[in-house]
């Protein structure tokens, strides 16, 4: 027999704060798509996600309804693309990426990511491919994310991968010009990248993996928001520590529900259930910003200082509620800070009490990093090879994971409103403090070397 | 609870209604243990202040209900009402294979709505095995632990229960017991899973698509 407490505090994070699972994620491995004929190939990788991926939404919705809980995202991720491309022309990888497109939309998923390469010790020409083919990729599919790592603890820093990104990053901007930049949001870059990601756009299924896997990325940051606001309303001088103690208490609940769902899918499916990724994920809807939960602890001008503490306390908290949760945690797991996608970030930056720096530091305690920014057209592949270097110096040097995800929108000047609807939500154009004056050092390329923390053996 | 002991031993089930006080359940213990029984399931509740209790016993073959029922009638107030029965056997489950779910609506206190919720889960073969009450904010919760035949479809009974009841004023939904075992226990959640979940491989459900080979050129991507 269920108790009564129990029962009436669990249907409250479903009927009042919003309880969900943000995002169910089907990993599938497309290596043994692989082959010489770049028609046979994208077919291929077709039929191997629409036979794997047929049923996903359709269980999905099953078990949502089953537990009365919105499954908010259903997801693809697949293995590197660039391990398919060995041997072809950047016109095959725009091929891949179309049926990449086109498999996603035959099985009713909005986003797929995975259209990635790994190379953080360098470059192969299948690698090499994917990057140059990147601007058309993105420009001719909707659904289709990518992603690059470029740089881990263990290797240090491929600088002339983030070089040639970089050039491509901007020439995807100028690619989607008509869709102001939106082929870039479709991109990240990162280091020391997990291979279990579930969230977009940085999901793929990494060379570790299982076959096919099932990862989960728990609620959403708004049911941590109401928790936090409740314990204020009952106890209006609760200390931090005691704050912590409340998102930790809702972390393991959130992450409880994560797992549960993600295992009962992956059951069905007839796969394994990998990890829950315990990263707060928000939306542009009011009540599901991160940036609100930082304005309930207190942080009434997000940028104001305390911020970064703020986000310690919260990532801290969410991961050990998570940790005691559940043995199978993985992929970011931190709280998010994506400037367009979270309407308080969003507004803070508008009204400038949030810089790119100040961003910057607060992605030295938390994941993923400088996501969904809008720069100004004029930004030059050096300056976003450059903040792509500094993001990745963070994580390397903090074994942490660490992206950068920037727009630059083609003719746009600083503090121009942009809008890409729907879940990329909106803001204005920033820039960094100092946007030039790095170019030499940048230009230099090769390889940062890893960190002597590194050598861990 | 003890099930083997000898000599045969009858089983009663035993009922007690009487307004709260303090002792109430030690004097019938009392009367329990003064005829050598031992008690096996029991349950009590508050309803508005009134004491509300059963229990199963076993008792030495020569105990007969009635005998138990003067020992409460004495040990109790007048207006105790007491029903002993005597029952060899447990009964089987109403439903012999179901999955328990949580049913809860939220609303306006009115007549009636006891009635809408209990005929909407009985004509769908859906068995009530507790009910509990909850006031909040000048709403009435009703919470409902339930079984619900393995054939049912969820996602027609999730829809139909909130249409039904929404037409009456109530925010309503059914859960899954595991959610709310998931989110208050500690147990590892793969243990929670049914090894009854629809087994419905990928390629049973997969859309049909366009052979690739040996034509790729057929392939509609």
């Amino acid at each position: 027999m269920l108790a009564r407490q129990d029962v009436l505090s669990t249907l409250r994070m479903v009927r009042e704060e919003h309880l969900d699972v943000r995002a169910v994620t089907l990993g599938i491995n497309l290596n043994v798509c692989a082959n010489p004929d770049p028609e046979r190939l994208a077919c291929g990788v077709y039929e191997r996600i629409v036979a794997k991926a047929g049923p996903l939404v359709r269980f999905c919705d099953e078990v949502s309804d089953k537990y009365a809980l919105p499954i908010v995202n259903k997801r693809i991720a697949v293995s590197p693309v660039s391990l398919l491309l060995e041997g072809h022309t950047p016109e095959t990888a725009v091929r891949v990426c179309q049926a990449l497109d086109a498999a996603a939309e035959a099985v009713q998923i909005d986003l797929l990511g995975g259209f990635s390469a790994l190379v953080q010790k360098g470059m192969t020409p299948g690698e090499q491919t994917l990057v140059e083919a990147l601007p058309q990729a993105l420009t001719a599919t909707r659904r289709v994310c990518s992603s690059f790592n470029v740089g881990t603890t263990r290797t240090g820093i491929q600088v002339d991968a983030v070089n040639r990104i970089a050039r491509k990053i901007i020439e995807t901007a100028q690619a989607s010009r008509a869709t102001r930049g939106f082929g870039c949001a479709k991109i990240v870059v990162f280091a020391n990248m997990p291979e279990d990601n579930p969230f977009m756009a940085g999901a793929l299924l990494g060379p570790g993996e299982p076959e096919c896997v099932i990862n989960v990325g728990v609620s959403g940051p708004g049911v941590v928001k109401r928790a936090v606001d409740r314990l204020l309303q009952n106890h209006p001088a609760a200390s931090l520590d005691e704050i912590a103690e409340e998102i930790k208490h809702t972390a393991f609940r959130v992450t409880r529900t994560g797992e549960l769902i993600g295992r009962e899918v992956a059951e069905r499916l007839g796969i394994p259930f990998g990890v829950v990724d315990l990263s707060l994920a928000p939306t542009p809807r009011i009540g599901d910003s991160v940036g609100e939960i930082y304005q309930s602890m207190g942080i009434s001008q997000i940028g104001a200082p305390g911020t970064t503490a703020a986000v310690m306390l919260l990532n801290d908290a969410v991961k050990k509620g998570g940790a005691f949760a559940s043995s199978s945690v993985g992929g970011l797991s931190g709280a998010f800070i994506p400037v367009m996608e979270d309407h308080a970030l969003s507004r803070a930056v508008t009204e400038g009490t949030l810089t790119l720096e100040k961003l910057e530091a607060m992605t030295a305690v938390c994941s993923v990093g400088l996501d969904m920014i809008l720069l100004p057209g004029d930004t030059s592949a050096e300056t976003v090879a450059g903040i792509i270097l500094d993001e990745a110096a963070i994580g390397i040097a903090n074994r942490k994971t660490t992206g950068v995800r920037v727009i630059p929108v083609p003719g746009a000047a600083c503090g121009e409103f942009v809008d890409f609807g729907g879940l990329f939500g909106s803001g204005v154009v920033t820039r960094p403090a100092c946007p030039t004056g790095a170019a030499a050092f940048v230009r230099r390329g090769g390889r940062i070397p890893a960190p002597i923390h590194s050598m861990m053996n | 609870m003890t099930t083997s002991r000898h000599p045969p031993l009858r089983r009663f089930i035993t009922s007690v209604l009487v307004p709260d006080r303090v002792g109430l359940l030690r004097d019938i213990t009392q009367a329990v243990f003064a005829l050598e029984g031992n008690i096996g399931g029991i349950r009590q509740t508050l309803v508005d202040g009134f004491f509300n209790l059963v229990f199963t016993s076993e008792h030495p073959a020569a105990v007969t209900p009635e005998n138990l029922r003067a020992l409460l009638d004495a040990a109790l107030e007048s207006e105790a009402v007491v029903t002993v029965l005597d029952r060899p056997e447990t009964p089987l489950p109403v439903l012999a294979d179901g999955a328990r779910f949580v049913v809860m609506t939220r609303g306006e206190d009115k007549p009636g709505t006891i009635l809408a919720i209990t005929s909407f889960l009985v004509a769908r073969g859906i068995n009530i095995e507790d009910w509990m009450v909850e006031l909040e904010a000048g709403s009435v919760i009703y919470l409902a632990q339930v079984t619900v035949p393995e054939s049912a479809d969820f996602r027609q009974l999730q829809t139909a229960f909130r249409q039904e009841m929404a037409e009456r004023g109530l925010n309503a939904l059914l859960c899954h017991e595991n959610i709310f075992r998931a989110t208050n226990e500690i147990g590892p959640i793969r243990a929670l899973i049914s090894n009854r979940v629809r087994d419905a491989g990928p390629s049973e459900q997969t859309p049909p698509v366009q052979n690739c080979n040996p034509k790729p050129e057929t392939c509609n991507v």
